[in-house]
């Protein structure tokens, strides 16, 4: 239907304002391919400057070259070790994210229902929020030993706590004036529950879920920092003790590809949602 | 019910009950209503004993000042708030709390952002459990009779704020409530839009006749639409007036309305009466 709307709207403007328009959708790319010339421009600049200062200003092992972490970093990808450790880091993170976020969104959604159960635990959770969770690391070993279950866990506490504040402000400050309409239509409790609070919280998962999955991996990697044999924290560890900073940039620039790849996934598919429910921008049409 | 021009002062509302004893059973009856909101400064009073009737068929306004209670006292005739005192009756029988007659429109936009126009005006019907393809069916009519036929699936966000306006129109009409309230409902709309919208109104209760009572702060709104229009004044707000607009039964056109004598000087009347009672100036 916006593909029809579309063509009529355009069938519908004069020659000259096409003219126009099309003028402006030149200026528009021209701006765009600027833009990402000057960040092209910027990223040669940056590597050329570390190429030239790396064994000259700095010595290599405290700063190796483009080069040697290309270098790395074909090595590994040939000879599958990075690849075999990223899965290892994918896991414990995709299981993490996937536990913090379910446990974060029941209980952000039960305890926001709920004045009193929020008055009552608000203390203790916004307590546990401020532990700093990388210390909990070396108690989680004791607990969970230094396999999966750790990292896992440590990066679903990680995740738990961003859910559950955005699902739990979500349901507090659902729209008022849409529970009373409908109860003023003879909805019931269930009714308003699945027609006002599960949809209004589900807005608010989706802008949780682009902070909550690169903190996952930063909580599995951690992990892998405190006690492990395997994953990328594991990499970069092993790689630092052996003075190979090459191989320390393989694993962030590993870590980071990942993290970029999810968060544009994610994007991708909270602007399907958008844009199934309405919530695009144009389109505004006029009485 | 027989209607006289004239002021119906609160003093002269007995004597008129009086005459009323063979008239139709009124669709709403608020017998001597007060409404008491407990807040940090004390027990506060919004509106003090007003009555007002709706006879079937009857659009009627209520006016007044900001804070003179025109919202509270159309929730206590939602069923939304429960009054300190008095009595509300619908067709004869003694109510409290949310009636299934009753269908509220507010001036705020309350469609589901995450609902189509059809499935926002649907939305009561199945509340009320009717099946999905009869629901679509009697929506979809109701959407064509308000001109929003072409966007039944477009989302809320999509459609300008008078379209908006109508689709929450159409989604209080659809379950055919005895008792449309409405809430200031082109309050946010600009001048234009606000005239259209009351043309609309018009011809859309004359295809769907329905007891309207309608809270506005616009004076020539009141008019225009209007059976019988009540002014509250004062804080707490009391009913100050009971006026029946009969001069303009038609209403084919509103602009042309506006250019009456009569509406002048029902217009001037109204005027009078509440910027000079209630004690602010």
């Amino acid at each position: 239907m916006t593909t029809e709307i579309t063509e009529t709207v355009e069938a519908a403007i004069p020659s000259d304002t096409q003219a126009a328009l099309r003028q402006f959708g030149r200026r528009r790319r021209l701006r765009r391919a600027y833009v990402w010339l000057w960040r092209i421009v910027l990223l040669v600049a940056v590597l050329v400057t570390w190429q030239l200062s790396s064994g000259r200003w700095f010595p290599a092992f405290v700063m190796s070259s483009p080069t040697q972490v290309w270098d790395k970093l074909t090595d590994w990808v040939g000879n599958g070790y990075i690849l075999d450790n990223l899965a290892v880091t994918l896991k414990e993170t995709f299981i993490g994210f996937a536990v913090g976020t379910s446990v974060g969104a029941a209980a952000g959604f039960l305890i926001g229902l709920s004045r009193f159960a929020s008055d009552v635990l608000s203390p203790f959770i916004n307590a546990l929020y401020a532990v700093p969770k990388i210390m909990l690391g070396p108690l989680f070993v004791v607990w969970f030993g230094i396999d999966l279950t750790m990292k896992a866990v440590l990066s679903g506490l990680f995740v738990v706590f961003i859910v559950f504040y955005n699902i739990w402000t979500g349901v507090q400050e659902v729209d008022k004036d849409l529970v009373e309409m409908f109860r003023v239509m003879g909805g019931g409790r269930w009714a308003i529950l699945r027609g006002v609070y599960v949809p209004s919280a589900l807005s608010w998962l989706f802008n949780s879920l682009r902070l909550a999955f690169p903190v996952a991996l930063i909580g599995a990697t951690v992990g892998e920092l405190v006690a492990s044999s395997e994953g990328l924290g594991y990499v970069a560890e092993n790689a630092a003790t052996q003075a190979d900073t090459a191989g320390v940039f393989v694993a962030i620039i590993a870590v980071t590809v990942v993290a970029v790849a999810m968060d544009q996934l994610i994007v991708l598919v909270q602007r399907r949602v958008n844009t199934r429910s309405g919530k695009t921008e144009g389109g505004r049409l006029v009485l | 019910m027989t209607r006289t021009a004239g002021w119906r002062r609160t003093t002269e509302v007995d004597e008129v009950q009086a005459d009323e004893v063979q008239a139709p059973e009124p669709v709403l009856d608020l017998r001597s209503v007060s409404v008491r909101y407990l807040t940090s400064s004390g027990l506060n009073t919004a509106v003090t004993d007003v009555s007002i009737k709706v006879d079937p068929g009857e659009f009627v306004s209520i006016v007044g000042r900001s804070g003179c209670g025109k919202s509270t006292l159309l929730h206590v005739a939602a069923g939304l708030i429960r009054p300190a005192a008095g009595k509300v009756s619908y067709l004869g029988q003694e109510w409290t709390g949310l009636h299934p007659d009753v269908g509220y429109v507010t001036q705020k936009d309350t469609l589901l952002p995450w609902c189509t126009v059809l499935d926002n005006i649907a939305l009561p019907l199945k509340l009320h459990g009717v099946r999905r393809a009869e629901r679509r069916g009697v929506a979809g009519d109701m959407a064509v009779s308000l001109g929003l036929g072409e966007y039944l699936k477009h989302f809320p966000s999509q459609l300008s704020g008078g379209m908006r306006q109508r689709a929450q129109l159409g989604r209080t009409l659809v379950t055919r409530p005895k008792l449309l309230l409405m809430d200031e409902p082109f309050g946010a709309l600009d001048a234009y839009l606000r005239m259209r919208m009351q043309e609309l109104l018009v011809s859309i209760l004359r295809e769907h006749p329905v007891s309207t009572v309608f809270v506005t702060h616009d004076l020539g709104e009141a008019i225009t639409l209007s059976d019988r229009v009540v002014a509250l004044s004062g804080a707490p707000g009391r009913l100050a007036l009971d006026r029946v607009i009969e001069t303009f039964a038609q209403r084919d056109d509103l602009m042309a309305i506006r250019g009456t004598p009569e509406f002048s000087t029902y217009q001037s009347q109204l005027w009078e009466t509440i910027s000079s009672e209630g004690g602010q100036k």
